[in-house]
């Protein structure tokens, strides 16, 4: 028996042990692909020597291939698959050509940027080519700003900085006339609301670069998503060439099934720390990744109480650079055994391969979850992830059928270049940054009523010479990359502002009475001023939690897509949404402590959702069973859908808002699902063009489900604001049927 | 869908309609018109007997007995040297160890202000006394006055207002140049431009940082001067830093209005804040009534002359 074979039947010895094992699926390793007949200049060649890489991978070279073609490629090959290699060594080729060609590198995340700058300096080292590189972001000093905007072969910069600095264009000019590539790594971050934002401010990049003569390259790499393609395009307006067969190997996983709930008087958080110590006292490099930076902490307290011997560290953002480098470099090299840290160890950084992975609550996507899962493997060698869902439907719903992760279907990665105030706010910006001949804005979208709009308003005037940006707001100043643009309140904690948040949010989390978090830290809100826009808070370090019941009211406004079934209709369109948020409830470990009224006025907003309509027959279907109650049915199908929507859109099931009518206005049963954003951002539509393959899961996980009734496994939502009160499980399942 | 309010409300301040105190009938001067756009220019005389620029000869003579212009030479070390009979950079050039050095600086003045300045640049911050004097390489009809009232801090909004004054003889004209309308600022650029021939130096309060960039940063974003000029490139005597450096530690505030107050002796009726200039604009634009533009008008007019009584009192300070 091999080692980890050991490391997982020994477990059933512990004292920690009742059968919560399910079972243990093998993912059978993968050889490597190399290419062969890839010429690289005497200088790459050196570089590369020096790293011991003889060979390159297929994935690699064929992605170099394509960009020496001049294609726009998209990486999608998982982690540590050597991405950086295949848009590093282009760029450098046609540096060393000495054409004058530069590239800029845009990365999410500052350790990110730091790492790939060490990279590029050791390529320029080891290789002699010539190279000019550095960060430019808000740490940059303006001396090197200036030297850098001169004479950088390649910049690297994140989203925020680029949007700030896009208005001095004319400082940028000759980096800009010059510009041949825009790196975009890690791309799948961009994503949400956030990715939305960012899909603008790539437009009006390729917008100012037009104006200076240039039209770059895009070379791009993110985590494993569906639509690789589809979301580029999105994101930058360009067409893509996908690279995702990966060469490169790797070694046997056993994917361990972890039924906490079976041992109810150990949470799982402590099970958690279970598997970490009883791993790593047996010399296994184990990383736990757990859902907050509080339980990072906590874990690591419990680990260091229960046996101060073994070393157990924490990792989260919020530490130091100089910890974080430290606790990197120690996993590393393999100088600390357990580590427990928040999904900011998933992103792209380098810290080997190793043993063991604790997978401590869905991460929420099947990418992510095999982001972390694929740091499990040290050179071909056997290694074990253990996966520990929470108590939720998704997460059970997956436990069970771990096919979905095995699959490896990933989700679409979902942007929405339609939301009119994402829209309408980049339009000023771009407006402020050169003036506009006309009302085309962007190549791809459509921006002509939104500027007549803004002009009738004022925000923009027409002059002789074009129209001009007429705001008495600097609009890069007023467009958060954050924000969806609606109203927006600011908490202020001792007069200072600690967030902005939008006024959706703050109903849910900023109430008189409700705890807040930001940045790891609890913050208790004192009182809520919506009319002014502020709501002032106390930093409290507590431990309970708050969250809203409310009513939800939708109006349909306009249909945009329909698609017929055999006993249902399915529509996308535009909705107005009313939410009357009744009481918020204080809860400790999952019990509800108390519950108390909320006096706030109805919030009403518009977005897309997709809505169903019951034909009649599956009404009578429900009502035909005396001991059905078609109310409850069609409430909890409509939570169940929710549950199991992140499976086929990157979203969390706070992201969408959903309301079931057994009787609607027309008279007929509706099933409403809103983006719970105001304007839209892509979830509703991404559902409604999948919608058969959501219904067929959804009645997999309710009549899968071993419960009688209905429980949070299922069908109870933890956010619904009648306190899942009708449920009809076996109702549901009904409807389903009728459904599929 | 459409484009939620609040969210377009943050672009712009809201309208508050102000009452001003002195009502007008008509606007206070000559409308300026072209292809739809409408600019009001506004003219008003002073006169300041007593304007006088230094000599080229005073800087040189107060180049020369600066011996901190000697590299690593500072009060102590200059003290010293002192001692050893040198009082000037002359007298160093006769001096074995500075001697090399010592001339080089003084034939750095072979090449007038634009040496001086070269050599300044390497030893002093901006807010240097000796930066100030340069004024005596200038005519002070060479100089020209500048104040702008803009939408915003950032150039990112538009001008509303560019004042510009210069003197002929003791006569100091000030000429102001106001759009009318949201889209008549490029006739406001058009028409300052048109004072820049045979100017060779501005005057401003914290135009290093903010008028000068700002001026620039339109002009380019209409996509480049129509007449040739550069004016980043121009001398720049930014009066905020000067009082800095002369009046230091006398004072809490150097603002203008602060300056008017505790150097001048003046302080203003009823002017308005330049942060609010934005807000009377748009109203007039609302409203087309002239009473908004006066204060605008007025505010921006008497910052000018605040920095020409200003730069006559910084010379009187620091003219020994």
């Amino acid at each position: 028996m091999d080692k980890i074979e050991k490391l997982i039947s020994s477990l059933k010895d512990e004292k920690f042990y009742k059968d919560q094992l399910l079972g243990v699926v093998r993912v059978p390793k993968t050889p490597a692909h190399f290419s062969s007949g890839m010429e690289f200049s005497p200088a790459i060649g050196k570089y590369l020597k020096s790293r011991g890489i003889s060979g390159l991978y297929s994935h690699q070279a064929m992605a170099i291939s394509l960009i020496r073609e001049g294609k726009n490629v998209i990486m999608t090959t998982p982690t540590a698959s050597g991405k950086t290699l295949g848009f590093n060594i282009p760029v450098l080729e046609s540096i060393e050509k000495g054409s004058g060609a530069k590239a800029l590198y845009i990365y999410p995340a500052k350790a990110l940027s730091n790492d790939q700058l060490n990279v590029l300096n050791e390529m320029k080292k080891s290789s002699g080519i010539a190279l000019e590189c550095g960060i430019y972001d808000g740490d940059t000093d303006a001396d090197v700003k200036k030297q850098l905007r001169k004479n950088a072969d390649i910049i690297i910069t994140n989203p925020y900085e680029l949007h700030h600095v896009l208005p001095y264009h004319p400082k940028w000019k000759d980096f800009y006339r010059s510009l041949k590539y825009i790196v975009i790594d890690e791309a799948h971050r961009y994503k949400g609301i956030f990715g939305s934002n960012i899909a603008f401010l790539l437009r009006r990049m390729k917008r100012i670069l037009k104006l200076h003569g240039a039209a770059p390259q895009f070379i791009a790499s993110t985590a494993s998503i569906a639509n690789p393609v589809e979301f580029m395009e999105k994101l930058t307006g360009e067409k893509f060439e996908a690279v995702d067969d990966n060469g490169a190997p790797s070694g046997e996983k056993h994917l361990a099934l972890w039924d906490s709930s079976l041992f109810p008087e150990r949470s799982v958080n402590t099970q958690t720390k279970d598997i970490l110590l009883y791993s790593a006292k047996k010399d296994f490099q184990t990383l736990a990744f757990v859902a907050s930076r509080r339980l990072s902490e906590l874990i690591r307290k419990w680990a260091n109480q229960e046996d101060p011997s073994v070393e157990i560290l924490s990792y989260r953002a919020g530490y130091s650079p100089d910890m974080r480098r430290d606790i990197e470099s120690k996993l590393k090299s393999g100088a600390i055994k357990g580590v427990v840290s928040t999904n900011a160890l998933e992103l792209g950084i380098d810290i080997g391969m190793l043993d063991v992975i604790i997978i401590s609550g869905y991460p929420g996507t099947i990418s992510s979850f095999w982001q972390q899962a694929g740091r499990a493997g040290r050179k071909m060698q056997d290694s074990a992830v253990f996966y520990l869902p929470h108590e939720d439907a998704l997460q059970k719903y997956i436990l069970k059928h771990p096919d979905i992760l095995l699959s490896q279907k990933f989700e679409s990665a979902i942007i929405s270049i339609d939301n009119p105030n994402i829209i309408a706010g980049h339009v000023l910006c771009a407006i402020s940054e050169a003036m506009a001949e006309g009302t085309k804005i962007f190549d791809d979208i459509e921006t002509g009523p939104f500027v007549e709009t803004l002009i009738e308003q004022g925000v923009v005037t027409k002059t002789p010479r074009g129209l001009v940006y007429a705001g008495s707001k600097r609009p890069q100043d007023v467009v958060g990359l954050d924000d969806v643009g609606g109203g927006s309140v600011k908490i202020k904690v001792d007069g200072r502002i600690l967030e902005e948040i939008t006024v959706t949010r703050a109903y849910d989390e900023a109430h008189k009475g409700a705890v807040h978090l930001f940045n790891g830290e609890t913050y208790v809100i004192k009182e809520l001023n919506l009319e002014q826009g502020y709501a002032t808070a106390s930093k409290e370090d507590v431990d309970h939690y708050t969250d809203t019941m409310k009513d939800e009211d939708v109006k349909i406004l306009r249909v945009k897509k329909s698609k017929r079934y055999g006993n249902f209709d399915l529509n996308f369109g535009d909705v107005s949404v009313t939410e009357t948020y009744k009481a918020f409830r204080t809860k400790k470990s999952g019990k509800v402590i108390s519950t108390d009224p909320l006096l706030l006025p109805p919030l009403t907003f518009t977005t897309e959702a997709l809505w169903v309509t019951l034909a009649p027959s599956i009404n009578r279907a429900v009502k035909k069973d005396p001991c059905l109650d078609f109310d409850g049915a069609i409430h909890a199908a409509e939570h169940a859908l929710i549950a199991l929507s992140p499976l086929w859109a990157m979203c969390d099931r706070n992201d969408i808002g959903g309301r079931s009518y057994p009787v609607y206005e027309d008279g007929n049963s509706y099933i409403f699902i809103y983006d719970g954003y105001s304007g839209g951002i892509g979830i509703s539509e991404k559902l409604f063009d999948i919608f058969p393959s959501l219904v067929s899961n959804t009645l997999a996980l309710v009549s899968g489900c071993g419960c009688e009734d209905g429980c949070p496994d299922c069908v109870y939502s933890p956010k619904c604001g009648n306190n899942n009160n009708p449920i009809d499980k076996k109702g549901a399942i009904v409807i389903f049927k009728e459904l599929v | 869908m459409e484009i939620n309010r609040d969210f377009l409300n943050k672009f712009k301040d809201f309208q508050v309609k102000k009452e001003v105190k002195h009502s007008r009938r008509e606007l206070p001067g000559e409308v300026i018109s072209r292809d739809n756009m409408k600019v009001l220019s506004t003219v008003n005389c002073r006169e300041f007997r007593s304007f006088t620029l230094p000599e080229e000869e005073y800087f040189r003579k107060e180049y020369n007995s600066t011996l901190e212009l000697l590299y690593g030479v500072r009060d102590k070390k200059a003290l010293k040297i002192a001692a050893l009979g040198i009082n000037d950079l002359s007298g160093a050039s006769k001096h074995r160890a500075f001697s090399s050095e010592a001339v080089q600086l003084l034939k750095a003045l072979d090449n007038g202000m634009r040496g001086a300045k070269d050599v300044l640049s390497t030893r002093f911050t901006q807010s240097h006394r000796l930066f100030f004097l340069l004024a005596s390489y200038f005519k002070p009809e060479e100089l020209l006055f500048v104040d702008i009232e803009t939408k915003s801090l950032f150039f990112e909004t538009s001008i509303i207002e560019i004042g510009a004054g210069y003197f002929e003889g003791n006569k100091f004209t000030v000429k102001q140049f106001t759009a009318l309308t949201d889209s008549s600022e490029y006739l406001v650029l058009e028409e300052f431009a048109r004072l820049l021939p045979g100017k060779k130096a501005f005057v401003t309060f914290n135009g290093r940082t903010f008028d000068i960039p700002f001026i620039d940063g339109r002009i380019s974003y209409y996509g480049g001067p129509k007449t040739p000029c550069d004016i980043t490139g121009m001398h720049n005597f930014d009066l905020l830093h000067f009082s800095r450096c002369c009046y230091r530690r006398e004072f809490d505030s150097y603002s203008l209005k602060a300056m008017e107050a505790q150097v001048l002796g003046k302080e203003r009726e009823g002017d308005i804040d330049g942060a609010e200039v934005q807000v009377y604009f748009e109203n007039f634009v609302n409203t087309q009534d002239p009473q908004y533009i006066e204060p605008i008008i007025y505010h921006n007019r008497e910052d000018i002359y605040a920095m020409v009584e200003l730069m006559e009192r910084l010379f009187d300070k620091w003219i020994k």
